[in-house]
């Protein structure tokens, strides 16, 4: 059966050869929209065809283990899990998440002061609250806006697949410009990690912050490519 | 509550009310609709520690989503939307061993042999279910749950009613062939 099939259009009933119109009868016998004359026709096929009652009978199995399968789920234990969940969105409101990277601000900013360096100024930790703020907030709108129109597609698995597409490629090259970024700083971390190391010229836990980059655009390198790779599986998924 | 009852004003009240208004709005769209999501889920995932975690999904996404909900569609079928899309990006991201059917529900009957047949039954369809490919396994699932019809699976899915049919049609003979 096409995917243009018309089930209600009898002319494409006449098209159909040996079993398959029955099958398809059967299947609208079932949701009852088969016309009562339509319906007789069926009884006395399925009085003399032993594929077709075999058919039948399974069909009824197969609505029978579905209907049995709509297991009641405990309801006390969603309604915990659930409340959990929105309990852990809340905790991961956007004040937090900009409360976390202004800690790190100030973390290196403590670092750059116990290597004897001079403190910045109020000015550029306000500067880098400002931009955390506004970028993370920036970033839970697109993702916002993202999620409200894919809701919106009618197609919810068309739409799914060519996100998932769309992200693929958008990742593709990811990986590798993060990879030419650490070769464009590591020349400068090596020197930098020497000094540190041996103690030659003036020292601070900054000369080791090209290194601290490095490891975490590897971090991010391994973070993209798993992405990718579970989002091919939802593509492979999704056939 | 039937379902179409609550569908009525519960975003429209949702999107005006209070904070503390909203928990108790929420609780009824969360009761009205806990069963069906969670059969739907279960449907589409196999097993009900996964079909648990995408119900429990499905409505922290309704919750974050009713303000914004415009009402195109009625909020059952939203509703359903967003648990299709959940459940199958859930499995899909669960490991094979998550997947596997291993806690099927008990099936109430008095005839021990029957209710042995029937759990055999229910495994092979729901192997057999798992195996179909998602756009006939979200038909099968969707159409299990109680009250859709062709039509209003056809608007969930934004395809043509013929489509639904043809769809289910060939899912549920793949998956009355696993019972051969």
């Amino acid at each position: 059966m096409s995917e243009g099939f018309d089930p209600f259009d009898p002319d494409e009933w006449g098209d159909k050869t040996g079993c398959s119109a029955f099958e398809t009868a059967l299947e609208m016998r079932g949701r009852g929209a088969l016309a009562p004359d339509a319906v007789a026709v069926l009884e006395v096929h399925l009085g003399v065809c032993d594929a077709c009652r075999d058919h039948a009978a399974r069909l009824g199995r197969v609505d029978a283990s579905l209907a049995a399968a709509a297991a009641v789920p405990d309801a006390r234990r969603l309604r915990g899990k659930m409340d959990d969940a929105l309990k852990e969105t809340r905790r991961r409101a956007p004040l937090m998440l900009v409360l976390a990277v202004f800690m790190m601000a100030v973390a290196i900013e403590v670092m750059f002061w116990i290597g004897g360096t001079p403190l910045l100024s109020l000015k550029a930790l306000l500067l880098i609250f400002g931009m955390t703020l506004a970028t993370s907030y920036l970033g839970l709108y697109i993702r916002a806006r993202r999620l409200r129109r894919f809701l919106a597609e009618t197609d919810v698995i068309g739409a799914y697949r060519q996100f998932l597409q769309g992200n693929i490629k958008a990742l593709r090259m990811v990986p590798w410009t993060m990879i030419l970024n650490v070769v464009i700083i590591a020349p400068n971390a090596q020197k930098a990690f020497q000094r540190y190391a041996v103690g030659v010229g003036r020292q601070g836990g900054y000369l080791i912050l090209d290194l601290v980059s490095i490891v975490l655009i590897f971090v991010g390198v391994v973070s993209v490519w798993r992405q990718r790779r579970r989002m091919k599986a939802e593509l492979k998924e999704l056939h | 509550m039937p379902p179409s009852v609550i569908d009525m004003g519960a975003a429209a009240r949702f999107r005006e009310a209070s904070s503390s208004e909203r928990s108790a709005i929420f609780q009824e769209i969360f009761q009205a609709h806990r069963d069906q999501v969670f059969g739907l889920c279960f449907r589409l995932c196999g097993n009900t520690a996964l079909a648990e975690d995408a119900a429990q999904e499905t409505f922290v996404e309704v919750y974050k989503g009713l303000p914004h909900f415009r009402g195109e569609a009625s909020l059952a079928t939203w509703i359903y939307r967003v648990a299709m899309r959940t459940a199958l990006r859930l499995r899909a991201r669960a490991r094979p061993v998550e997947q596997a059917p291993v806690d099927l529900p008990p099936v109430a009957t008095a005839d021990p042999e029957a209710a042995l047949a029937a759990r055999a039954d229910m495994r092979v369809v729901q192997t057999a279910l798992d195996a179909l490919p998602a756009e006939q396994r979200v038909v099968v699932a969707l159409f299990s749950v109680d009250g859709l019809s062709h039509g209003e699976i056809a608007t969930i899915l934004g395809v043509p009613e013929g489509t639904v049919w043809s769809r289910l049609h060939k899912g549920r003979k793949a998956l009355a062939a696993a019972l051969r």
